[in-house]
């Protein structure tokens, strides 16, 4: 009894260990654009869309846009889900991916608008 | 403005005397509790008319009233009427307390003993949703008189969801129920009949939460347009995690009552799946998350007052927990390896376990903001820890009907596993001939195929006998199909997207498309795309929608669902390309266009015709398969005639415009204009194929059944134990 017990403990021990150690390998901190591009893996970028240079390309099928820190330093992204609605209306735009060849390779992509727009889900 | 607030006034200040008369009256004191009753009523009466004069209004069109304005306009239809009630966030939290106040009527009759502290501590809650109305009130007036109101967001405007919320907040009022019960028993430390009233109660909400939840997936599939079901932000979260807890308590009452062990682990859990509602009100309300999630959300204002709740909810009920803890008597579990008892421990150690995992993962933010820079965890996290977990509880799921509570005798047993072991492994012999070669998922997959056949067996061989402890198994069953249909929809899900020029034939997963342009509307309903698909003798029309909307400044996307036994096609616009285009770029960069890299080399100025116009070129390089054109199209500016622009035309006959010229940034901003296929509109669709999905659908209906069941069998026991 008090064996099965310790072991018990034990896979919860390994659990709660597993859980940690994926909890931090998948934290996707907030980052410059310049540690962006070394970075290897999954981070979040934020920066104020530059406008008339958001393209769609219909040969790699993905949005293309630009977005300008405070540093006033430019990045490119990328990505191939659909443009969020109010992107254009956009004060700052979150994009959560990594930066490969060139361009940051978005995942996702969150729109931070100025106005009162409340969740969709209530 | 102000008969709305008095009704929310009121309401509070008789809840507030109800509160005091159940804690005067909760050692019995009879006087005392029939004044918490009459107030309890007067609570109930206000509650319910602020709750229709909030519908009034709505159905009157009063746009004077900021909450009509924005979620409503006078051309919306009854049943939407009904939804924009809760669609922001002060309604929301009217309708939680109107049904907190209308189940608070059944605990009035059946609470027993714990009747005074139970409606203390459940008018308490009451009372701090109604400082939260009062304090953003949907009855605010706004400075000017609109005639007309924003209307409601277009994404809401579906059947699934107007009933998404109220079922999520008739879980969440019911939830309350299971923690003052547990709250009540404490202060009383009388913990002998506590579960009984509490489990019903635990049953109903896990009833209506996990219908919400489901509700909510299948909207998300269907309108949002993402593709999934699920998307791990936090708003879902919000929800899962204390449905998770929830389980687990249900559980746990049961092997309680069998073997008298686990009572502290039922008190936490009851009391930990409510404060966990309250946490995910606090996470997803007050706005700390909004850098994170794909929902906006806004600050209202109503921080301070969540953190209140919060801590003196946390502070009072752990604190009781902690003070008793130590006088309450409980038997020791049951460790044996062949009883029921052991695998449903197992079975809530691992509830709580991924409800706790979800926890850390949605909290992420704020617990590494108390380290630094604030971070969320990828999507990967909830994936790579739930499955595991999923894989363990489907396979006790699939053990315990065959053992039998105390202690199972393996020459009983021996006879009933050898089919359900059997059909296991043959149907996951089947799953790798599909090709399911991920061994993860394969064990995924036969640990599913148990869970859903021992239940099944056992609920074929007992459907004749007692229907209402069939609860259980048809739950389980239920389980096991809607995991494996979560396995196969998304690990074997396969996309394509294909550009489809108008007019043009494209191939997608053996299917001819052909978008035919788009049908143009005022409202939202008429207001879709056409595209027409065929594959042999089957045909059909693709209506997803995909235009600007007013409402939400942006464009409106849902896709076209072509449900289907085996697999459903799954039909997503992307974005629709028109045959020009207009960007602006820099001197010296370089751009991808209509096929062609374009780069900007210099500007080109000299005067033009001796006069006091200058022409501004912009020398331009088009490459395409090696082959270089420079073209320099130019803006003539004059100080009378305005502008005059110089086309220029490409070899392909692509038309260049130079529109305007911005010389601090030394850019232009160019007009391209594509011949051929480049010329016309093109729509980019993305085509999904979702094998099995319906079985996530059908896992989820079952389960639901079995929920229900089990909900209508303990909520007779209270009744014939009265």
């Amino acid at each position: 009894m008090n064996l099965k017990f310790i072991i018990l403990i034990a896979i919860l021990i390994i659990f709660i260990l597993f859980g940690a150690f994926s909890f931090k390998k998948n934290l996707t901190p907030y980052v410059e654009f310049s540690e962006a591009k070394k970075s290897l893996s999954v981070v979040q970028v934020i920066g104020e869309l530059v406008t008339d240079q958001t393209r769609y390309d219909l040969e790699t099928q993905k949005l293309y846009f630009t977005l300008r820190n405070k540093k006033n330093e430019k990045l490119l992204v990328s990505y191939a889900g659909p443009k969020p609605a109010n992107f254009e209306d956009a004060t700052n735009v979150v994009a959560i991916g990594k930066y490969e060849n060139g361009e940051f390779v978005a995942e996702q992509v969150l729109v931070k608008c100025p106005s009162k727009y409340q969740g969709e889900k209530g | 403005m102000f008969f709305g607030n008095l009704t929310l006034v009121l309401a509070l200040f008789s809840a507030s005397f109800s509160a005091i008369f159940f804690l005067r009256g909760a050692n019995s004191d009879q006087k005392a509790l029939a004044y918490g009753k009459k107030t309890y009523y007067a609570f109930l009466f206000f509650t319910t008319i602020a709750t229709l004069y909030l519908f009034y209004l709505f159905l009157a069109h009063r746009f004077e009233f900021s909450y009509v304005y924005s979620y409503s306009s006078s051309d919306l239809p009854f049943f939407y009427l009904l939804s924009s009630l809760w669609a922001g966030q002060e309604g929301t939290f009217l309708l939680w307390l109107f049904i907190g106040a209308i189940l608070g009527i059944f605990l009035l009759k059946n609470s027993g003993e714990y009747k005074g502290y139970a409606l203390f501590f459940y008018l308490l809650v009451q009372i701090f949703l109604l400082i939260l109305l009062l304090k953003k009130s949907p009855f605010e007036l706004l400075p000017e008189f609109p005639q007309e109101g924003r209307g409601l967001n277009p994404l809401l405007k579906d059947f699934w969801m107007v009933i998404h919320p109220p079922l999520v907040f008739i879980g969440y009022a019911a939830l309350a129920i299971p923690f003052c019960f547990a709250l009540a028993s404490l202060v009383k430390n009388n913990y002998k009949d506590w579960t009984k009233y509490a489990l019903p109660w635990g049953a109903f909400g896990c009833f209506f939460l996990g219908a919400g939840i489901f509700v909510g997936g299948y909207w998300a599939y269907k309108v949002l347009g993402w593709g999934g079901y699920w998307g791990w932000d936090p708003v879902e979260n919000a929800s899962l995690i204390p449905w998770l807890f929830s389980v687990a308590f249900l559980h746990g009452v049961l092997v309680e009552r069998r073997d008298g062990s686990l009572p502290k682990t039922n008190l936490f859990l009851a009391i930990i799946a409510f404060l966990l509602i309250i946490y995910g009100t606090f996470l997803t309300r007050s706005g700390v998350l909004a850098d994170f999630s794909v929902h906006s959300f806004t600050d209202l204002g109503i921080n301070l007052y969540l953190v209140i709740w919060m801590v003196l909810f946390v502070s009072i009920s752990l604190g009781l927990l902690l003070f008793r803890g130590g006088s309450i008597k409980a038997n020791p579990v049951n460790m044996n390896l062949s009883s029921q008892s052991f695998f449903v421990l197992l079975g809530i150690i691992f509830l709580s376990v991924s409800g706790f995992l979800i926890l850390f993962g949605t909290s992420a933010p704020l617990i590494t903001k108390l380290f630094g820079q604030a971070a969320k965890v990828h999507n990967i996290y909830y994936i790579r820890t739930n499955l595991p977990l999923a894989i363990f509880i489907a396979l006790i799921l699939g053990i315990t009907p065959l053992l039998f509570w105390k202690n199972s005798d393996w020459l009983k047993i021996r006879k009933k596993i050898y089919l359900p072991l059997g059909l296991s492994i043959l149907f996951g012999i089947i799953a790798f001939l599909s090709g399911v070669r991920n061994w993860l998922y394969l064990v995924l997959a036969l640990v599913c195929f148990g869970a859903f056949f021992s239940n099944l067996l056992v609920f074929i061989q007992k459907i004749k006998g007692k229907m209402m402890t069939l609860g259980g198994y048809l739950t389980h069953l239920g389980f096991g199909i809607l995991l494996l249909g979560i396995l196969f929809s998304s690990a074997y899900s396969s996309s394509i997207k294909v550009n489809l020029p108008k007019e043009e034939k494209k191939q997608a997963f053996g299917f001819e498309l052909t978008y035919k342009g788009s049908n143009k509307t005022f409202d939202d309903e008429g207001n879709f795309l056409i595209i027409q698909a065929q594959k042999g003798s089957e045909n059909f029309v693709a209506k997803p929608k995909f235009y600007y909307s007013e409402y939400s400044r942006g464009i409106m996307r849902s896709p076209h669902i072509k449900y289907g036994l085996t697999d459903d096609l799954y039909l997503a616009p992307l974005e629709i390309k028109e045959g020009e285009e207009e960007f602006e770029i820099a001197k010296g960069d370089l751009v991808e266009v209509k096929g062609y890299k374009l780069k900007f080399i210099s500007f080109d100025m000299k005067p033009h015709q001796a006069g006091r116009n200058v022409a501004v070129g912009a020398i331009l390089e088009f490459e395409k398969d090696g082959i270089i054109e420079t073209v320099t199209p130019s803006l003539i500016i004059g100080d009378q005639e305005g502008k005059e622009q110089v086309e220029t035309k490409l070899k392909d006959g692509t038309l260049v415009y130079l529109e305007k010229v911005d010389a601090d940034s030394k850019s232009v901003l160019l007009r391209i204009v594509g011949t051929g296929e480049q010329g016309k509109e093109i729509l980019i669709l993305e085509v999904s194929k979702k094998p099995l999905i319906l079985l996530v659908w059908l896992g989820t209906v079952i389960i639901m059944a079995g929920v229900l069941i089990t909900t209508l069998r303990r909520a007779k026991e209270i009744k014939s134990h009265r």
